[in-house]
């Protein structure tokens, strides 16, 4: 550190800089930058500390240094003092944790010495002091002759625990073997008999948790004893459920990465302790943090006299290879790639001494590229540093091509890494600080149309795979794509299964992004050739074709190919699977869609339960389910309910996407929905605003779910009056239906809305106009019969009646009230409101005793579906008091209008003609003023 | 920080301790004392340490802190210059043959008592060179590591964003770490 001359600010500028730099070509980026020999020195410095393993004193808690350095003094107590039946004798050791004295006691009439250990920790509470003893009881029936003995454990007068231990004489195993100039193969039997009574100690369920030379004991006649077995765990009270770690002392340079990162200790962390010893066993040096040299490069003059060698290179040649590889497996930084056991780490000596081939090979290029990924997790990594591990991967589908030819294998392998990998960088990084997969997809896809020596399979299986990730990331035009892609190099390889797979995932990237009509045809021929032998990809396909039907205004067809997806899964995965109680969900999602709530009630319901008896997850597919029976049961009635149920989803599905993702912005539509009918307007507002921000960043300008946002904004400023914005909102709905060719309910709604919304403001000839080419596309769309023409008819007939058209008005309605009969749909909002025009047009056709009959049962009607619908309901009763009027019946006519004013609606839900008449027919002029021309009352 | 009287506590840890700072520190090493003598040895918590400290200067007069941010630093100052002064009689007992004999294995226990010291001290010495060329991103250190606040919290307290303050992390930890290798 000679840099007190040199601008620091530069050097850390470029530190910063560089660390964006890939570190293969970090060197050449900082000649460039910075010419200065000295400063560059400085800067490369800094990018090696910080790409140094955490186990530095920097990396570890001030708690812990603190522990360690300890104490000034060191209260020990005095010889003599007794704890439990021991008297203590002099001190053997002191450290952070605890002191060791010399001690004994007579029984029947002989004196037995020990080692006793005096804990630093005191045992506070009642459960501390209990999971002592049992801890305790545990060790003490930890017999093997490798194994110090505990004699008896306790608690001192003052509370703090003391352990009595044997007490050994002899020496630490380095020491033992450098005073005694063992060589190697002495040495690794030596290390056989240390792992044979570990891997005993682990049968008990005991881990050691600190082994390191002064624990692994040699006597004189050159047993091994292993000392303080278990006394970590002794000693780590916060270690109620067995994770937590960070109290219990373990001594850096043998502890395991997972003792660092407070993750969960195994027997695998005392693999990695015996993998640090067996290096420091035959090269004589401990191993030191950050260094990454085998250790057969760690070998000098020394070690190898000490192990009775010739000299540095002879030994060398000795551990190259197998010892090498034996050590860099044991001391892995993930557990699971470490020896299963300190029994298998044993065999695997034990063949390296009989000559035979070991487990242990050298770290695969998989193992290279997660290490990699691994220790760039916490937040550390950029974008740079990503795309290296993508590119990393490739290397490794080429390696593994060459080395490997077993398809399986291989194909299993890549999907698992690539799906892992995003994983990684989904789950673990700082939302601000990942990287976009998109853009390392990208990156991907052009490194694979480089040419390569990867196979066609291969690079088809990549490729497929890459764009499952666009897929759930709903970037469907670059999932598209990838299975384009996909699809031709598997046909050309002449694999068909994986051609027609690629095939029917390009389908479902095609519907996802709203090209129903081209999935379809995409999906016609593979559906041909699939027949109906189950398998995973028919599966999809039907589930694929299901939802482009239902985007193309098919719901029977939809759900006919659900069922048949149901079906298959049933077949693939198990009737009582998760998978095919999923495959059920969607015959539930598509009735909602088609607006059959009340069959997707009785469908759902039972399959939700189900999904719960199976102790299923909550996962997406279950929100989804969830979600539509909250819509079908929203259909059917119960706002406040169906409220709590959708934010409970919106919250669900935050935890479950990353935003911005259609499923949010799908969450968070509906919650607007249910929000604008309990009229909290501003509110849903918000949400809809928010929601379609969120569906422009996922899908573009141009997607069915923006046409359904833009048409649920419109009837947000339609319900407040604001109709030029009301306006805006239908049209550009209907635009996106236009430039995508959907023809979907959403389209015909929106216009239909557009038309209402020129009625409302008295724009009669465009209302008309609308609504009939509303009308036509819903006959086209949905045959003669549908519920939904009859609201055509019965909104076409609101403005026959503006028109003073009565005749053909009266028509309309009583057309429209037929179809809602023929559907059983006599008792519902639709009706009551259909029949609401009805008796206007044949009240203003003079037909007022027909007129009172049908004002009286939509008034029936309407209290029993819309109770809360107050400003329709004055509406129909000033209607009725007009009707009375004409019938000259004015008792009548009165306690109608004091019934539409007791109803109390806001005068703003009103509209003007209504207020006047109210005003006329009570008498009262004062009555519901009229706010002032063309002002809304909202904003 | 911007704190006009920040000057206080400018200068190492070992040097230039203003009256508040010795305050701090004295209350500190009573909180400690008592915790480590509570009937037997204890582990030092410190975060709970900082944070009892921190309820009481708040509840009593004699110390007003204009900011929590004067507070945590002169705590973390403090934890500091426990550490260092702990470490330099551990140096001293053992150049003066006052550390217990070993005779019990190489006790690792003893050998990772004196590593610890001497990496104590060690830090000391290259946080002084972080903080004359990088204040800030010495006082991130600081919070971090002696006072065991959050990023956040540190992030919060010295008035700069979250990516600042893990960016003055981590040049801090290569800082140190290339300077003690």
């Amino acid at each position: 550190m000679n840099t007190s001359h040199t601008d620091r600010s530069a050097i850390r500028a470029l530190f910063e800089s560089a660390l964006d730099i890939e570190p293969g070509e970090r060197n050449e980026w900082l000649a460039f930058h910075c010419p200065d020999p000295a400063d560059r020195a400085e800067v490369e410095r800094l990018l090696l500390a910080d790409s140094s393993r955490p186990g530095h004193v920097v990396d570890q808690t001030f708690d812990r240094v603190l522990d360690a350095v300890g104490e000034a003094s060191s209260g020990a107590p005095p010889a003599g003092t007794r704890v439990g039946a021991f008297t203590l004798h002099e001190q053997l050791g002191e450290g952070g944790s605890s002191i060791v004295f010399r001690a004994s006691r007579e029984q029947d009439g002989v004196k037995q010495y020990v080692a006793l250990k005096l804990l630093r920790r005191n045992l506070y509470t009642d459960d501390e002091r209990r999971r002592f003893r049992d801890e305790r009881r545990a060790l003490s029936q930890l017999q093997h002759p490798g194994i110090a003995r505990l004699i008896e454990g306790g608690l001192t007068e003052a509370g703090s625990p003391y352990i009595a231990l044997d007490l050994i004489e002899g020496e630490s195993i380095v020491e033992h073997a450098r005073s005694r100039t063992l060589d190697l193969p002495q040495r690794l039997r030596l290390f056989v008999d240390v792992c044979r009574a570990v891997e005993a100690a682990h049968r008990a369920l005991i881990v050691h948790r600190d082994l390191k030379p002064s624990n692994v004991m040699v006597t004189p006649s050159g047993e091994v004893k292993l000392l303080d077995f278990g006394i970590a765990k002794l000693l780590d009270t916060a270690d109620a459920d067995g994770t937590q770690t960070h109290h219990a002392p373990m001594t850096p340079a043998y502890a395991a990465p997972e003792q660092f990162l407070r993750g969960q200790i195994t027997t695998a962390t005392d693999v990695y302790s015996l993998g640090v010893l067996l290096g420091e066993l035959i090269t004589g040096h401990r191993h030191e943090q950050g260094d990454s040299r085998t250790p057969s490069a760690q070998v000098d003059d020394t070690a190898a006299a000490q192990a009775q060698m010739a000299n540095a290179r002879a030994m060398r040649r000795q551990l190259r290879g197998d010892l090498d590889n034996i050590v860099l497996k044991a001391t892995a930084e993930e557990p699971e790639r470490r020896y299963a056991s300190a029994g298998a780490f044993a065999d695997d000596i034990e063949r390296h001494l009989l000559g035979e081939p070991v487990i242990a090979h050298p770290p695969s290029q998989l193992y290279r590229a997660r290490k990699f990924v691994g220790r760039h997790r916490g937040g550390v990594i950029t974008t740079t540093l990503f795309v290296l591990a993508l590119f990393a991967l490739l290397g490794l589908t080429l390696w593994q091509a060459h080395a490997a030819r077993q398809e399986a294998l291989r194909a299993n392998t890549v999907r698992d890494f690539v799906v892992g990998l995003f994983d990684t960088a989904r789950a673990h990084m700082p939302r601000d600080q990942r990287p976009t997969p998109e853009a390392l997809v990208e990156q991907a896809q052009r490194n694979l149309a480089q040419p390569t020596k990867l196979d066609a399979v291969t690079q088809a299986d990549l490729l497929r795979t890459l764009g499952e990730v666009s897929l759930s990331l709903s970037n469907f035009s670059q999932a598209e794509s990838l299975f384009g892609q996909a699809q031709i190099l598997a046909q050309t390889a002449g694999d068909e299964d994986a051609s027609r797979n690629a095939q029917v995932l390009r389908a479902d990237a095609m519907q996802r992004a709203g090209h129903a009509a081209e999935a379809v045809a995409a999906l016609n021929p593979v559906l041909v050739e699939l027949g109906a032998t189950p398998s995973v990809t028919l599966l999809r396909a039907y589930a694929v074709m299901a939802a482009a039907e239902m985007d193309l205004g098919k719901p029977d067809a939809a759900i006919a190919h659900r069922r048949d997806e149901v079906r298959i899964a049933r077949n693939v995965y198990g009737a009582d699977s998760t998978d095919a109680l999923a495959a059920a969900f969607e015959i539930g999602s598509a009735l909602v869609e088609a607006n059959r709530f009340p069959e997707a009630i009785t469908t759902l319901a039972p399959l939700l339960v189900k999904w719960h008896d199976l102790h299923a997850p909550e996962d997406d597919r279950y929100v989804d389910a969830l979600s539509n029976l909250a819509i079908a049961n929203d259909g059917v009635g119960d706002l406040a309910a169906g409220e709590a149920r959708f934010r409970e989803l919106l919250a669900l599905k935050k935890r479950i996407y990353t935003p911005p993702h259609d499923a949010i912005a799908r969450s968070m539509q509906d919650l607007a929905a249910i929000l604008q009918r309990e009229e909290r307007y501003p509110e849903a507002e918000t949400l809809l605003n928010e929601a379609l921000a969120m569906q422009r960043q996922v899908f573009g300008e141009d997607h069915r779910e923006i046409a359904v946002t833009y048409d649920t904004l419109g009837g947000l400023m339609d319900r407040q009056r604001r109709f030029p914005e009301a306006n805006a909102n239908y049209l550009a709905a209907i635009g996106v239906c236009e430039r995508t060719h959907i023809k979907q309910e959403v389209c015909t709604r929106a216009r239909n809305n557009l038309g209402m919304s020129f009625y409302r403001q008295g724009r009669l000839d465009e209302a008309k106009h609308e609504m009939s080419q509303a009308l036509a596309e819903r006959r086209a769309l949905f045959g003669n019969d549908d519920p939904t023409i009859a609201y055509s008819l019965s909104t076409l007939s609101n403005v026959a009646v503006k028109q003073n058209d009565f005749e053909l008005a009266t028509r309309l309605c009583a057309e429209a009230l037929d179809i809602l009969h023929r559907n059983g749909r006599d008792a519902t909002r639709e009706a009551a409101l259909t029949r609401n025009s009805y008796a206007q047009a044949l009240f203003k056709a003079g037909r007022n005793d027909e007129a009172l009959r049908e004002i009286d049962q939509s008034l029936t009607d309407w209290q029993r579906v819309e109770p809360e619908g107050k400003a329709r309901h004055v509406m129909m009763l000033v209607l009725k008091a007009q009707i009375l009027t004409n019938l000259n019946r004015p008792a009548d006519v009165k306690a109608a209008v004091e019934q539409a004013i007791a109803l109390k609606a806001q005068p703003s839900d009103l509209p003007a003609a209504t207020r006047q008449l109210l005003r006329t027919l009570s008498g009262d002029s004062t009555l519901y003023p009229d706010p002032g021309p063309e002002t809304p009352t909202h904003r | 920080m911007s704190s006009p009287s920040s000057s206080d506590e400018s200068g190492s840890a070992a040097d230039s301790i203003s009256p508040t700072f010795e305050a701090v520190y004295d209350r500190l090493k009573e909180l400690a004392h008592r915790q480590l003598s509570g009937g037997a040895r204890g582990t030092l918590d410190t975060t709970a340490l900082v944070h009892e400290l921190y309820l009481r200067m708040e509840g009593s007069k004699g110390l007003a802190f204009e900011r929590s941010a004067q507070f945590f630093a002169y705590a973390a100052r403090a934890m500091r210059h426990l550490l260092m002064n702990r470490a330099r009689d551990r140096l001293r007992q053992k150049a003066g043959g006052e550390w217990a004999r070993v005779t019990f294995g190489t006790s690792d226990d003893a050998a990772l008592t004196i590593a610890s010291s001497e990496q104590a001290l060690a830090m000391e010495e290259a946080l002084g060179q972080l903080e004359a060329s990088d204040a800030r991103a010495e006082r991130v250190f600081e919070l971090r590591y002696f006072a065991g606040l959050s990023a956040e919290q540190i992030a919060e307290l010295l008035g700069v964003t979250r990516r600042t303050a893990d960016r003055d992390w981590r040049y801090a930890r290569a800082f140190l770490i290339s300077a003690l290798t």
